[in-house]
């Protein structure tokens, strides 16, 4: 009944408001002096002429652009004093009274200076990549992360083929700047992800639960991060969910391993969507490896619900709703002689749940509210022969956001508060019968931060913040400061620097051990340069990141609660380098190749020594292309990556983490084929990693006790899914617009 | 229920329609509120806007419209052929995608500026939806997706604010006949379309000589492509 009211009232108003269109006073008085021939010059701040300036008097049609040299020339039959008012788009206005008294009227040169940068269009890129159809200067697309081969639709691996990363192949997370897993966070609209992985045992690498189409923008931050995000030493990850979705339709996904159907149906000014997904890559290994030891091939069964609705032009409320269950269960070669014959048995049986709420809307006085409610529950259990683990875990994250954009032509406010719940237990048992333990820990942490962007003149911006933290748990305080600052060399170019303090808890597996503990401290100082033009992105970073107060233990004796201190530490220095070509060098070829250098080394955990960390290669290599067969509605993509030989502790050797591992290289390749299937819009994706069918080894795992020789006995690490090829057939029923990639569903 | 007050409301629509285009009905008001000659002057720039396909000229034109919002500060049309006369340059002009994009941002703040003085909404999102189809032209390989939901959506909005107006039909074909067939565009499926703008044109009566009454010329010129390709098959 609300929508065809709406036109009416929109047709009334039409015609109220033109009625009602106030009288203009200014009358351009008849000429009485005769004509007026006006001529000038305007030159900019540095005394350069300036072209384009709109030179005219006011309250007449009478007027000029300025020339290449600057000049302008008019004639006005306007007698009287008008004011003349120069403008042009990033310079300030300028006016001035003129008396017009007929003849010629050579005018002195007039100055206009550069107005500051207006904010919004300056992003300060020194350690953030962006994937976003929004913004002009995003190094990605959204649609990146889905045709991206070896991707898989997995965010995590997209990311991976940007600099500044390690592909650390048998656990598939992302690993930033000599940080390790547990050092980036990842954040969806603005609340932390308490558990962004699915579950994942030795050998199998984890995935993302988050499909990439559920997400308009992704921001990735390879350091110096703003204020607003905290527990994170190295990266944050910021994924931005759609608001409304386009249009009701139905999604079938088929795939070789698995399908999922989704139904989204969109009114006026709300849009819901609820899926279903199912994976089961048993009768996938029964084909393609009889031989390995898989005692139960991973499953995944999943669900998810999606609202939207618009509360007003500004207002959004969002709510996604999550549910995912998982188990696997594989048999793995293992140094201990008892394992030797059928190799070790390692269950794993993963539930989460995860609930995001997001309200935002405009208050008054250029201020808008962002408010938001997070809440998640993870049950993890594992059993490495003959352990059995069992992780519990409820968070609730509540955060309010005040943002003011027009506080003032030349800066803007965000001010804004987090509280954060936590409880965590774990049962083990280290055989069947063996007593059990459970520890456990509960935490409340709150947060508090403010930044603001500003505009330092036409050319300089910066954006300074400050974040406070208080952990209940830890009984102790933080505060974080963080400055950046970009500036424009024009022509596309920016030099950008960023730095501050980032804080982190300690994880749980040492959290449950030792809570009395402090926070984990790194610094960050990032010096950016960046060429980008509408089809080729240039960027060139150096880093130098400093390590505090990480968390040690004893490696032999990892439950004494007496050996965990703060007391480790460490470094990490490189550079990164990244360039991107769409369609401009070849003309059918969206290319981006990543070079990344790392130099780290840390004591933490139950490191022995100061060393390289496991997870760290000094060189780390991706180019992705993507080529289209406009003709054939076909797409081929292919990426190659290599990281540089990688450390790991060989006990039989003296020294620690001295060994080096094979390099890794893969080469993953896939096809999507756009068409039409019965009429309805369908995308034939195929794709496999590691086409080369390379045996990439990272590293030994050695038996805990050395033989009678005095020898540890040792397997190598592989990934249980060292090559993978997945069929799909992707349909998108939908009555109003045929075909669009953008809202495919996955 | 439900149906009655949606007849109700088409019924007001074609009143209000036809209210707009009885020419009594604007025209004095806006000559009434500008100085004595103003008419005048935006009509004859108004035609020279119309009248040019050089890039200069139209940029010099957006200028000239520009100073004539400054004659009249609450009418809206300088506002809305300045934005007009840039997106024009941006077909026209053979600068790079960054500069396009540029005169695109200058060309959707005149446009901002019209619709805060309530200018014909219908109208106004024409030109939006038109501006859209410019930015998908800068880049098409990587904006066809989004620009073209823009465009679809925006034409709709203008269509149902006002279904005699014939400039959202045209746009909406033009969208249409640009996408790829695989996408389910192409010229066969754009010719329906453009027939039905066709109609709306012949219906159309502009209230005044400023009110915006482009687009005609430019689908018979598109008609008759069609003519010529069908002759020559």
């Amino acid at each position: 009944m609300h929508t065809p009211l709406l036109p009416l009232l929109l047709a009334f108003g039409t015609l109220g408001t033109a009625a009602a269109q106030p009288a203009t006073a200014a009358v351009v008085a008849p000429a009485a002096t005769g004509p007026t021939h006006l001529r000038g010059t305007v030159l900019d701040g540095a005394g350069r002429p300036l072209p384009g300036v709109n030179v005219f008097l006011k309250t007449t049609f009478d007027g000029a652009t300025t020339d290449s040299l600057g000049r302008f020339a008019f004639t006005t039959t306007a007698s009287g004093t008008l004011p003349l008012v120069c403008t042009l788009i990033g310079y300030e206005m300028q006016e001035m009274p003129l008396a017009l008294s007929g003849g010629n009227l050579d005018l002195p040169a007039r100055r206009l200076r550069e107005s500051r940068a207006s904010l919004g269009t300056v992003s300060i890129v020194a350690g953030a990549f962006e994937a976003s159809d929004e913004k002009r200067a995003a190094a990605l697309k959204p649609l990146d992360i889905l045709t991206t081969a070896g991707a898989m639709a997995d965010i995590a691996s997209a990311l991976n083929t940007l600099p500044g990363t390690t592909r650390v192949g048998e656990e598939g997370k992302l690993f930033v700047r000599g940080g390790a897993a547990s050092e980036t966070r990842y954040y969806l609209d603005g609340l932390p992800v308490q558990s962004f992985y699915g579950g994942a045992t030795a050998g199998v690498p984890a995935r993302g639960r988050f499909s990439p189409t559920l997400f308009k923008g992704t921001m990735f931050s390879t350091g110096g991060y703003s204020a607003e995000y905290g527990q994170a030493l190295s990266a944050v990850v910021g994924l931005n969910s759609l608001d409304l979705d386009p249009e009701t339709q139905t999604g079938i996904s088929l795939l070789s391993v698995g399908g999922s159907l989704a139904r989204t149906k969109r009114w006026d000014r709300t849009s819901a969507s609820i899926s279903a997904d199912y994976t089961n890559l048993a009768p996938y290994f029964g084909l393609t490896a009889p031989a390995q030891r898989w005692e139960l091939a991973p499953r995944h069964l999943g669900g998810s619900l999606r609202l939207a609705h618009r509360t007003s032009p500004a207002g959004m409320l969002k709510l996604y709703a999550t549910y995912g269950s998982q188990t696997v269960a594989s048999r793995q070669p293992d140094p201990e002689a008892a394992y030797a014959a059928s190799g070790r048995l390692t269950g794993l049986q993963n539930e989460n749940y995860y609930l995001n709420t997001t309200y935002r809307t405009a208050l008054v006085r250029g201020w808008s509210l962002n408010a938001g409610l997070a809440l998640g529950r993870e049950r993890n259990a594992v059993q490495p022969e003959p352990q059995q683990l069992t992780e519990r875990e409820r968070t609730a994250t509540a955060r309010l956001v005040l943002t003011n954009d027009s506080a003032a032509t030349w800066f803007n406010l965000k001010v804004g508060a987090e509280a954060t719940a936590q409880r965590y237990d774990l049962s083990y048992r280290a055989t069947a019968d063996a007593p059990v333990y459970t520890p456990g820990f509960a935490e409340r942490r709150t947060a508090v931060f403010a930044e603001s962007d500003i505009s330092l003149s036409a050319h300089l911006t910066a954006r300074a913040g400050l974040r406070g933290e208080y952990s209940a748990l830890l009984n102790q305080a933080n505060l974080a400061p963080r400055l950046a600052l970009a500036w424009q060399l024009g022509g596309g170019q920016q030099v950008s620097a960023a730095g501050g303090v980032f804080y982190q808890n300690p994880t749980n597996d040492l959290l449950r051990v030792q809570p009395a503990l402090g926070f984990e401290r790194a610094t960050h100082y990032i010096l950016s340069y960046q060429y980008q033009t509408s089809a080729r992105t240039l960027r060139a970073e150096l880093y130098r990141k400093d390590y505090r107060a990480l968390v040690r233990f004893d490696r032999y004796n990892t439950l004494n609660p007496a050996a965990y201190a703060n007391t480790g530490d460490g470094y990490a220095q490189g550079a990164d380098v990244f360039f991107r070509d769409r369609y401009q060098t070849f003309k059918k070829v969206d290319f981006w190749v990543s070079y990344g250098l790392l130099d780290t080394r840390r004591q933490y955990r139950a490191d022995l020594a100061a060393a390289a960390p496991t997870f760290a290669a000094a060189h780390n290599v991706s180019v992705v292309g993507k080529y289209w067969f406009a003709k054939l509605h076909l797409q081929a993509s292919g990426t190659y990556a290599y990281g540089s030989p990688r450390a790991y502790y060989n006990p039989n050797q003296p020294g620690y983490n001295q060994a080096r591992t094979a390099s890794y290289q893969s080469l993953d390749l896939s096809l999507s084929y756009l068409t039409h299937l019965a009429g309805h819009y369908t995308i034939v994706h195929l794709a496999m990693s590691n086409v080369l069918g390379r045996d990439n080894t990272y590293g030994q795992r050695y038996a805990a006790l050395p033989d009678a020789a005095g020898h540890y006995a040792s397997v190598p690490v592989r990934s249980l899914v060292p090559q993978m090829a997945v069929a799909a057939l992707l349909i998108s029923i939908n009555k109003k617009t045929p075909g669009d990639t953008s809202v495919a569903p996955d | 229920m439900k149906k009655s007050f949606f007849t109700l409301a088409l019924a007001a629509l074609s009143l209000a329609a036809a209210a707009q285009t009885t020419p009594a009905a604007s025209v004095p008001k806006t000559a009434a509120a500008a100085p004595a000659g103003y008419a005048d002057l935006l009509g004859a720039t108004i035609k020279e806007v119309m009248s040019t396909g050089d890039a200069a000229e139209l940029k010099a034109l957006a200028a000239k419209m520009e100073r004539a919002a400054t004659v009249a500060p609450a009418d809206w049309l300088p506002r809305y052929y300045q934005a007009y006369a840039l997106l024009i340059n941006v077909f026209q002009s053979k600068e790079d995608g960054d500069a396009k994009d540029a005169t695109l941002d200058q060309a959707e703040a005149a446009l901002a500026k019209a619709r805060q003085l309530k200018g014909d909404e219908s109208e106004l999102l024409t030109l939006q939806a038109y501006i859209y189809q410019a930015r998908l032209g800068v880049s098409p390989m990587l904006r066809s997706m989004k620009y073209s939901r823009l465009v679809t959506e925006t034409v709709a909005q203008a269509k149902a604010l006002n279904p005699a107006n014939p400039r959202p039909y045209l746009v909406g074909a033009n969208n249409v006949y640009y996408t790829p067939s695989v996408f389910g565009g192409g010229a066969e499926a754009a010719k329906p379309l453009y027939e039905e703008a066709k109609a709306k044109f012949a219906a159309f009566k502009p209230a005044s000589a400023l009110v915006p009454s482009w687009g005609e010329r430019q689908l018979l010129g598109r008609l008759k492509q069609y003519e010529v390709a069908t002759a020559t098959k």
